[in-house]
Order: C-alpha cells, then structure tokens, then sequence
C-alpha cells in the first residue's frame, strides 16, 4: 500500500463513525439546535472582538446597523447555503469533500484546519492567561506585541495550556458537560459585567443619558493610538465572516446533517444574535469603562469582581477544550496509530507555544479573518459540484467514481483563489467575497472545460 | 427523579447575578455587595446547575 493510500485508510478510520448518512430515526428537534447554538457562540473570544470594535473606533450606529445586518447574512448563509447541502445528503463535510475533491485533497484540507483550530485555541489560553496574570500583576502585551513581553506572560501561557491539555486528555466529554453548565452564567458575565460598568461611564439610572454616553464614550469613532479605523462595512463583513469557515466554508454540514429542514438553518440566529451581536456589545462597554485597554482579565474583573475574572478563564477554557480535540482529530490523519491522548498532547502543545505569542490575540480579528478566507474556497468547490454541475449537466463526484486520490483541480482552484484574494487591492475583510465568487466560477469552468 | 427543585434554583441563581447588576446601576446597593452578591448566586449556580445535569442524565438513561 502506498503512503498516501496507508494515510487516507486511517484517516478513513477515525471519521469512520459517521461515515454513513444520518438516517431519519436520528434527526433532532429545533430545540436542540437552539441549545447548540446559543452554547458554542458566547465564547473568550467574544471578550476580544467586541473591545476590539471600541479600540478600532467604530461608532455606535455602525456598529450596531452592522452587527444587525451582518449578523443576519451570517443566519442567512447558514439557512441558504450550508443547511440545504447538509440536509440533501446527510453527510459530514469531511465525506461530502472526500467524494468531491477526493482522499489527497481531504487530508490537506484537514492539516489546514488543524492548524487554524491550534492558532485558536492557542488564542483562546491568551485570553484566559490575562484573567489568571491579573492576579499575579502580569501585564498584558501592548497592541502591537508580536513576542511575549515577560517570562511572567510565558509562564502563564506555559501553565493554562499545560492545564487545558491534561483536562481534554482526561476528561473531553466531562468538561463538555461542563462547558454546558458554564455557557448561561458566562453570557450573564457580559449582560451584568455591561450594566455595573455603565455607572462609571456617567450612564444616568434612568438610561436619559445612554446614547449620549454611548457616542461620545464607548462608540465614539476614534480608533485609539496605532490601531486602524474601521467603519460599517467593516463590521458589517466581521460579523458575517466570522464563522465563514462554518457557514460558506460548510464545517456546520456536521450539525445540519440532523436537522429535519434546511429551514433550521435559522435557528443560528440564537447564536449569532445573543453571541456576536448582544456579547460584543457587552464587551464593548466594559472596555470603554477601563479606559479603553485590551486586558480582559482585568475589564471583566472591574465590571463583575472575582466572578468576572473566573468567567473570563472559564469561557477560554470551555472554548479551548474542543477546539484543541478537533485539533487533535484534524491531526490524527498524520499520525493514525498514535493514541488519542498522545495526539491531544502534540496539539495541546503546539497551541501551549502558539499562546507564548500574544500577536495570535491582539490580531484576533484579522486571524478570524484569514481563518474563514483560507477554508472558503473548499466550500466554494462543494457549492458549486452539488449545485451547479447538475444544471449545467457536468459530471458529478468523478474523484470518487474515477477513483482520484487528488481532485487537481479542487487544489488549484483553492491554491489560485487564495493567491489572488492576496493579491486583491481590498481590505482584508472584503477579499473573501470576490474570492468565493472567483473560486465558483473558476471551478464550474475549469471542470465544464474537462467535459469537453 | 424530581429536577424540578434544582432546575428552578439554578435558574433563580443566574437570576440573582443578573438582579445584583441592576441593583448597582439602579443605585439600590454598593458596588462591593454587588460584586459578593454575584459571586455567591454564581456559585450557587455552578453548583445546582451540575445537579441538575447529572439528574437529567440519569433520568434520560431511565
């Protein structure tokens, strides 16, 4: 048996469990999608953004037209694009892609995702490391701090990944149930931690004041020293982007494939309405009232006391632990007869070092956005084949019927749509929409070329 | 197996954190028993919530 052929049968084997599609006794109610999704989107992350958007200067009504507005095509990208491909064939994208793009093309993409949940989780420990430091007096790196700043950082860092790693090699599923317990309470942490702030911004108890405060205080359009002025566009492509490696990128086929409908594509709006709308906000007003510092520890520390602090530890934690697991089965591809625990390990520690780095936080919006941008061209290549080939009488899945370990042209279309959303005169956060376009196009061509 | 008792309590005790926040912005208490308050209701909450969890696994294995 060759290597890659050796690689793809184990990687075969560990997606092996849901490998056949969900037959209709295992569909699940709306209900749970609504408890799935309002669970996974009030994350540490939501401490950063959201604080973020008041460092970058955004005003108040950009950030709320876009927050709504961008928070609604992100429900809609759900709802019209991921859902109904997940519904009509019931399958992981992991299955849908291998039968697309075939084995090869499946284990890069794997290896990509890897490597971008490590650099997440990685930034998650950053955020929990500000809230442990704040109690030893460890200062959070400046703005633009690529490298650790004290061996007090690096030590933090060291000690919360080590901790993190051990608890997901122990007890995965445990400290999943637990992360169910701690998702309310954390969202109560940004709802409470926003309203005791708003005193100390001069908010008037009978709220007579709040948009005056809200403009001239919090959202008031001035990006501090160094960081770039973002405006509705801005958060409006943000919010929609965010979870693009989910919705377009159609990671959530996952959890779709046991919807009922491809309508409960809309029940994402419990995640993206309270989470990135209501959190981000939250985390906004609690940053202001701090002075406008990126220190999460010590903003929610100031806004809810000791509680602030453990919500701010907790939610890196509880967000840390399945990234790292995904991580982990990502990268048993590359090494099938490794144990779990010792694949955990080699994740946990890799992402341990990547956390040393406060660059992965204090970047965390343009990370979100190279995240999305970088898988998008695969949902683009998915899209287009279970779509578009049809009407256009192209030939289906010919990687899996031609047996094809590599759909060479699903990896240069991937490969040139990066290079020229690279190369693409725009902002960061606008080059993956002409990328997803030019990724349709380009394959839908390229294929319809082959047929001829 | 009866969760209602601990269903109820957990949910009264997030209750409690958010009320103790509106209680401060109100200016009804002191910053400082604000922030006890909710540690307290937080506890109580992680707490309740996890025996809530745990009767509602048992009672789903039957």
């Amino acid at each position: 048996m060759g290597k890659l052929a050796q690689v793809t049968a184990g990687m075969d084997k560990l997606y092996e469990f849901d490998r056949e599609p969900v037959s209709a006794d295992k569909l699940q109610s709306g209900g749970k999608f609504v408890g799935l999704f309002a669970g996974e989107h009030v994350a540490a992350t939501e401490f950063v953004i959201g604080a973020f958007f008041v460092l970058h200067g955004v005003s108040a009504r950009d950030l709320l037209l876009g927050l709504l507005l961008g928070n609604l095509l992100a429900v809609m990208s759900w709802t019209l694009i991921c859902a109904p491909i997940a519904v009509r064939t019931r399958l992981t994208l992991y299955w849908y892609l291998r039968r697309i793009a075939g084995p090869g093309v499946t284990f890069i993409y794997n290896i990509a995702n890897a490597l971008m949940y490590c650099i997440l989780a990685g930034a998650m420990i950053s955020v929990s490391a500000t809230a442990i430091g704040l109690g030893f007096g460890i200062k959070v790196p400046p703005l633009d701090a690529v490298f650790p700043n004290s061996a007090g950082w690096v030590c933090v860092a060291v000690a919360i990944g080590a901790a993190f790693t051990t608890m997901a090699i122990l007890g995965f599923e445990k400290l999943s149930r637990f992360a169910g317990v701690c998702s309310p309470w954390i969202f109560i942490v940004f709802i409470a931690g926003a309203i005791a702030s708003l005193p100390k911004l001069g908010v008037s108890p009978g709220l007579g004041n709040l948009w005056e405060v809200a403009t001239t205080k919090i959202w008031n359009g001035v990006a501090v020293a160094g960081q770039e002025k973002l405006g509705f566009g801005h958060v409006l492509f943000f919010a929609w982007f965010c979870n693009l490696a989910m919705h377009v990128g159609l990671s959530d086929m996952a959890l779709f494939r046991y919807a009922k409908k491809w309508t409960y594509g809309l029940y994402s709006a419990f995640g993206a309405y309270p989470g990135h709308m209501l959190a981000w906000i939250c985390s906004g007003v609690m940053v202001a009232a701090i002075g406008r510092e990126m220190d999460p520890g010590r903003m929610a520390f100031e806004a809810v006391g000791l509680a602030g602090t453990v919500g701010v530890f907790l939610a890196g934690w509880t967000t840390a632990n399945p990234t790292l697991y995904r991580a982990g089965l990502a990268l048993q591809t590359l090494t099938p007869n490794w144990p779990r625990w010792k694949v955990t390990l080699a994740a946990g520690a890799a992402t341990t070092v990547l956390a040393c780095f406060p660059v992965f936080f204090l970047k965390l919006l343009d990370y979100v956005a190279l995240y999305g941008l970088i898988l998008m061209p695969i949902g683009a290549v998915v899209f287009a084949e279970h779509w578009i080939f049809p009407l256009l009488k192209i030939e289906q899945y010919r990687a899996e019927k031609y047996k094809e370990s590599f759909n060479w042209t699903a990896l240069a279309v991937w490969i040139g749509t990066l290079i020229i959303c690279f190369l693409l005169p725009l902002h960061l956060y606008y080059r993956w929409l002409p990328g997803y376009v030019i990724a349709l196009v380009s394959y839908t061509a390229a294929q319809a070329l082959r047929r001829t | 197996m009866n969760t209602f008792i601990p269903a109820l309590a957990s949910v009264l005790s997030l209750a409690l954190c958010l009320i103790s926040s509106l209680l401060f912005f109100l200016g009804v208490i002191e910053e400082v028993l604000y922030k006890a308050v909710f540690l307290i209701a937080s506890a109580a909450w992680f707490i309740l919530a996890t025996i809530w969890a745990e009767q509602r696994k048992r009672k789903k294995q039957g």
